[in-house]
């Protein structure tokens, strides 16, 4: 029974990690309706840039700061030269663009700060807690992670339901003609989303790397998962992205503590295709319907 | 097959002399060899998630061939060695050995990094009777001349250090004591482990298995497994990002088992990166297994030197820029033993028939003849101290002398000295 406890605990936090780059990702699918591959190389690349402030200054906040605004911006280039010139005739070409703008980021990243994978200090302890006579497999870092992933959570949904900004970026995403005609500057929204989205990735970053290491290609396979629950949680749903984020850490834990580690993304791809053969929208989308 | 191929490369060799008879005097008839040059070329990751480490062994490999070619070069020629970046991929493996035959035109191909990756090219270069020498893997298939017969490993495959682990436990009081258990990465890199030590007779208490690229996220669940199954000594089967995620996990709920970890998981220079300050203290007591000299020995005649010549060449002085000037240095002497007249038979036969008079770094005996080519045979234990150094632990080496039956036994083994200047 405490295995089992240990295994949700340990699932549940590095389900935190993984619902971080689902946001990012739904982030970009509200505001742009496509899929940002790119996602992972934009947070690896903006975490590098914390762990050279952070390595000068030793300064954690501000290192996450730093990491935030050069995700903005880093979001905001990559819209202008990448995606702009080649959505507009084609999405699908737009989706593969973000493949290269990944493979581009990854070898930049490799020629600036080499391929080594490298650590990354946490601002708070990383030990397991010691309760009840026993070491649990949570750290007061963990719960950092969990109660920025929250808020995270929280802030956006404001944005996007109680906000004028958030209903624009949705009407530009949904039906940029309409959209437009109504008087919203649809490019202006879609750079936010991205602007936003890029924010959303280096926070996820910063938080992930002090429980992995940081190199070029360190959070490859964090995509896999995150675009597995983004999918499963409906592309838009933000909590959808967290719930499944999580969910997809938990099957992981459970998998690999219960049977073999290689069953588990056998697992998370089954769960994947039974839920695009059940409810293809995803489970937490409204919408009848959605051509892609 | 052999037969098809050797009336095959009759059949050429008489084409090429008739065409090139009158025109071209007395000259090599295999590529990549001409009067004053040798052509080699290597896939292995320049970038990509396995970079780390294996990109410093063509480097350094190349380091030692300039030194050689500045000293006067092979039997008069100088080697080329080119480089394709597979990262890991094996599609890329299979793009840059093409582009290594085809348009570099290599003689022979050294180094060939990965399990996975040359698994894509094996067929095609010993089809093509490319000699392949000194594969960078441990992967157990590579050695079977019957159907490889172009293609020589370098160290031990993870089968044979499985089975010298397996041995090692047995044959300490201390260890053998202790409740052991398994922590393997998927995929036959831990299918061999476990084969080799089923071999060996080890049983495990408990075992667990993590799946590449799974280190990105703490390996909690398998250390709550091995903790709550009481495990006192953990062997790991993973590659040196693993590892370090293992020791950061292990770290931080308190669970602290004696570890022996492959000899390819556990590079200092590697792990500093991402363990930082505390690496000395988590690796300080790993068990792991090692076939050279120590290289912190820099009063050995082997580590002095290729120290010196790393430092001279600007290289950090780690496990893989001295397995790379290592194994550069004895395909320079195969060269040589293969005679003036450089043919890529020629290099095949002085391999095999004279493996034993080749000198490095290693301090175990060496099989490759017509029968076997395996490679180094085995290890000696080693144990990393607070500075990281791997110290021997045994005046003694393990030794297995087939991958596919037997088992390690224990022998002494005493290394020739080098050649004069670790020149060939």
């Amino acid at each position: 029974m405490t295995n089992f406890i240990d295994f949700l605990l340990g699932g549940f936090s590095s389900g935190a990690v993984i619902a971080l780059m689902a946001l990012a990702l739904v982030m970009v699918w509200r505001s742009t309706r496509m899929v940002n591959f790119a996602q992972v190389g934009q947070a690896m690349f903006t975490t590098y840039i914390a762990l050279t402030v952070q390595q000068s200054t030793g300064n954690w906040l501000l290192a996450l700061a730093v990491a935030m605004v050069a995700g903005l911006i880093l979001g905001i280039v990559v819209f202008f030269l990448v995606i702009r010139p080649v959505k507009n005739s084609d999405t699908t070409g737009a989706i593969i663009a973000t493949f290269g703008v990944l493979i581009a980021l990854q070898a930049g990243a490799g020629m600036i700060w080499g391929g080594d994978p490298e650590g990354f200090i946490p601002p708070v302890s990383n030990a397991g807690l010691e309760f009840a006579g026993r070491i649990w497999p949570v750290s007061l870092y963990d719960i950092l992670v969990w109660i920025v992933t929250a808020a995270l959570v929280i802030g956006l949904t404001l944005l996007f339901t109680k906000t004028s900004l958030g209903l624009s970026m949705r009407a530009s995403a949904f039906n940029p003609e309409v959209a437009r005609l109504s008087g919203v500057r649809v490019n202006r929204m879609l750079i936010t989303g991205w602007a936003i989205a890029g924010a959303t990735g280096a926070v996820g970053g910063v938080l992930i790397a002090p429980v992995s290491t940081i190199s070029p290609n360190s959070f490859d396979i964090l995509l896999v998962f995150a675009f597995t629950a983004a999918v499963i949680g409906g592309l838009d749903s933000l909590i959808g992205a967290v719930t499944f984020g999580i969910g997809t850490g938990l099957v992981i834990s459970l998998v690999s503590g219960y049977t073999d580690a290689s069953n588990a993304p056998v697992v998370a791809l089954a769960l994947l295709a039974l839920n695009l053969l059940l409810k293809p929208d995803g489970v937490f989308s409204h919408h009848g319907s959605r051509s892609v | 097959m052999r037969f098809k191929f050797a009336t095959g490369s009759v059949a050429l060799g008489t084409a090429a002399a008739l065409a090139f008879a009158t025109a071209i005097p007395a000259q090599a008839a295999d590529p990549g060899v001409t009067s004053n040059k040798i052509v080699i070329g290597t896939t292995t990751p320049l970038t990509g998630p396995a970079a780390p480490g294996y990109k410093d062994i063509p480097v350094a490999a190349k380091a030692y061939f300039d030194y050689v070619n500045a000293n006067g070069g092979i039997n008069g020629r100088k080697v080329d060695l080119r480089v394709f970046d597979d990262q890991y991929n094996p599609a890329l493996a299979k793009k840059g050995t093409s582009q290594l035959i085809l348009r570099d035109k290599i003689f022979a191909m050294y180094g060939a990094l990965g399990t996975p990756t040359h698994s894509a090219v094996v067929q095609d270069l010993n089809r093509r009777g490319i000699p392949d020498i000194f594969v960078n893997t441990g992967g157990a298939s590579f050695d079977n001349p019957k159907k490889y017969p172009m293609t020589f490993p370098y160290f031990p495959s993870y089968i044979v250090e499985s089975k010298v682990m397996g041995y090692y436990m047995a044959n300490d009081p201390a260890l053998n004591a202790k409740k052991k258990c398994l922590f393997y990465q998927d995929g036959e890199f831990g299918d061999n482990a476990k084969v080799g030590f089923a071999a060996a007779g080890t049983t495990f208490a408990a075992t667990t298995s993590y799946f590449s690229g799974q280190q990105v996220a703490p390996f909690s669940a398998q250390i709550t497994k091995l903790k709550s199954a009481g495990c006192e000594l953990v062997v790991f089967f993973g590659v040196t990002s693993a590892t370090a995620q293992l020791l950061g996990t292990a770290a931080r709920s308190g669970f602290a088992p004696t570890w022996m970890i492959t000899s390819v998981g556990t590079d200092p220079s590697v792990l500093k990166g991402s363990l930082g300050a505390s690496t000395g203290a988590l690796m300080k007591g790993i068990y792991v297994p090692n076939f050279l000299v120590p290289a912190q020995d820099v009063g050995n005649a082997y580590v002095s030197q290729m120290k010196a010549l790393a430092s001279a060449n600007g290289l950090e002085w780690n496990f893989y820029t001295y397995y790379g000037i290592n194994t550069a240095y004895v395909l320079a002497q195969a060269l040589k033993a293969a005679g003036k007249d450089l043919t890529r038979e020629g290099l095949v036969n002085a391999m095999q028939t004279q493996s034993q008079n080749f000198r490095s770094a290693a301090v175990v005996p060496f099989i490759i003849n017509q029968k076997s080519h395996q490679g180094a045979t085995g290890y000696y234990m080693a144990q990393y101290n607070a500075n990281t150094d791997a110290e021997r632990l045994t005046d003694y080496v393990m030794v297995a002398t087939s991958s596919s039956s037997g088992t390690a036994r224990k022998i002494t083994f005493r290394p020739a000295p080098p050649t004069k200047k670790l020149l060939p």
